[in-house]
């Protein structure tokens, strides 16, 4: 045990570090995004009565949820383009994986929370004279999203941690960085730990966020 | 859109892939195994009355669950050689980092199993004069597996799928050698395809037993 930490390599390139989590928060921000869009369409079309309208969303949870994020990565970035016969820059690779990751898991979320809207919230909206469509996005909608937010928080979460595994495909993130700075100053043990902290504050604050608005959230419903 | 698949090329490769991939499966076994057991340790003391047991607990399960896996693998793998002095095998490595990674999970898992079960009928059956072994054989782990087991069978599919990442520090588990493969033939997207249904045969079994222990055995739909 005669290792020396060394604090410089640690305090020298945290900054670096934190500099490179905006790369992160660009991918994960545009794949939320995105995934956000696929799950809301997916999530109300698994609630759909058509059994056809349901196996499709199904189907895709099920394959998205069942293989490693990292074999679908590689997935996407090898084998799609040779399938396809076009190149795809690592970046847009990385956050098309993410997207269809996180969409599988957003639709599931976005399923179980107009799932949970009790059925009479729609036959009282329709005894009000409302149409379909306005009952679901007036009634339904808005209660649902609600109920939605604290599992739409741990999923932006794992979001984050999983855009660690897009530096193998060489996208320029935290952790890409770091095994980057590693080469370089040969300091496995400080530059990891470094990557860690950065991943802990900004998890750490965004988990913090989530359990905020659920206490909020909390306390509106139970004021209404 | 001129693509030929050429999905027999991974015939030549069946064999070393699937012992791969026989591999794949021990070491996820392993790190369930290894999981669960820390898990139900840190998860009891985290139930605990000392306020410092349940700081330490605590510390422990947000360290892990809000770093990424990968960080911390690479950390484990590439930093405490240096640190120690010792050399660790690339498996060992994987398998370390993943059983303290997933304990954190499992023990907020077993947590969540034995506070949802109330105290009062914990009292109760002591006061009919159950002993604790029965009291926790009778009352307290038949109403605990129930809330337990949905998200004990996830963590356990999110465990297997994990050792995936155990290529990137290099073992030869069926990632890594589909990606060495890959690496001779070109093949990638007949490769990586029959990788990803490798998987996925074995994630959408565990979810199919999962569901049938839940319905059939623990009747969990029935309260």
């Amino acid at each position: 045990m005669s290792y020396t930490f060394e604090w410089g390599v640690f305090a020298t390139y945290l900054p670096v570090l934190f500099k490179a989590a905006l790369v992160t928060a660009e991918t994960v921000a545009a794949s939320m995004i995105l995934a956000t869009i696929v799950g809301v369409v997916l999530g109300v079309l698994q609630t759909s009565r058509s059994a056809l309208a349901r196996t499709i969303p199904t189907a895709y949870v099920e394959v998205w949820r069942g293989v490693p994020f990292l074999v679908q990565v590689l997935w996407t970035y090898f084998g799609l383009p040779l399938f396809l016969g076009i190149t795809l820059p690592s970046l847009v690779a990385g956050i098309l994986s993410l997207t269809l990751w996180a969409g599988a898991y957003l639709t599931e979320i976005f399923r179980g929370g107009i799932a949970s809207i009790p059925i009479t919230q729609k036959y009282a909206g329709y005894a009000l004279g409302m149409t379909p469509r306005r009952v679901f996005t007036r009634i339904i909608l808005p209660q649902a999203f609600r109920r939605i937010l604290p599992p739409y928080v741990s999923q932006l979460v794992v979001t984050v941690k999983m855009s660690s595994i897009l530096s193998v495909i060489n996208v320029d993130e935290i952790t890409k960085r770091a095994d980057n700075i590693v080469v370089v100053t040969f300091r496995p043990f400080e530059v990891y730990m470094a990557a860690a902290l950065v991943y802990f504050v900004i998890l750490f604050a965004l988990a913090q966020l989530g359990r905020y608005a659920e206490k909020k959230l909390r306390a509106n419903v139970l004021a209404s | 859109m001129g693509y030929v698949f050429h999905f027999g090329m991974i015939g030549p490769y069946l064999k070393v892939l699937l012992s791969a991939g026989l591999f794949t499966l021990e070491l996820g076994a392993i790190c369930i195994i290894a999981a669960t057991i820390l898990g139900l340790i840190i998860g009891a003391l985290h139930t605990a009355r000392n306020a410092t047991i349940r700081t330490v607990c605590r510390s422990y399960v947000e360290t892990f669950r809000l770093t990424p896996f990968l960080v911390q693998m690479l950390w484990v793998y590439f930093g405490f050689p240096m640190v120690l002095g010792i050399m660790i095998t690339p498996a060992i490595a994987g398998v370390v980092t993943l059983s303290l990674n997933g304990a954190a999970y499992a023990s907020e898992i077993f947590r969540a199993g034995i506070q949802s079960v109330p105290r009062t009928q914990i009292f109760a059956s002591l006061s009919l004069g159950m002993t604790i072994p029965q009291t926790m054989g009778r009352i307290v782990i038949p109403q605990g597996v129930r809330i337990v087991l949905p998200s004990y069978v996830n963590l356990i599919i999110e465990i297997l799928k994990d050792t995936s990442m155990f290529s990137i520090i290099g073992v030869s588990e069926i990632t890594g050698l589909t990606k060495l493969i890959v690496s001779e033939t070109f093949r990638a997207f007949e490769l990586y395809t029959f990788l990803a249904v490798f998987y996925l045969c074995f994630t959408l079994c565990l979810g199919r037993i999962g569901r049938l222990l839940e319905t059939r055995v623990f009747h969990a739909d029935k309260i």
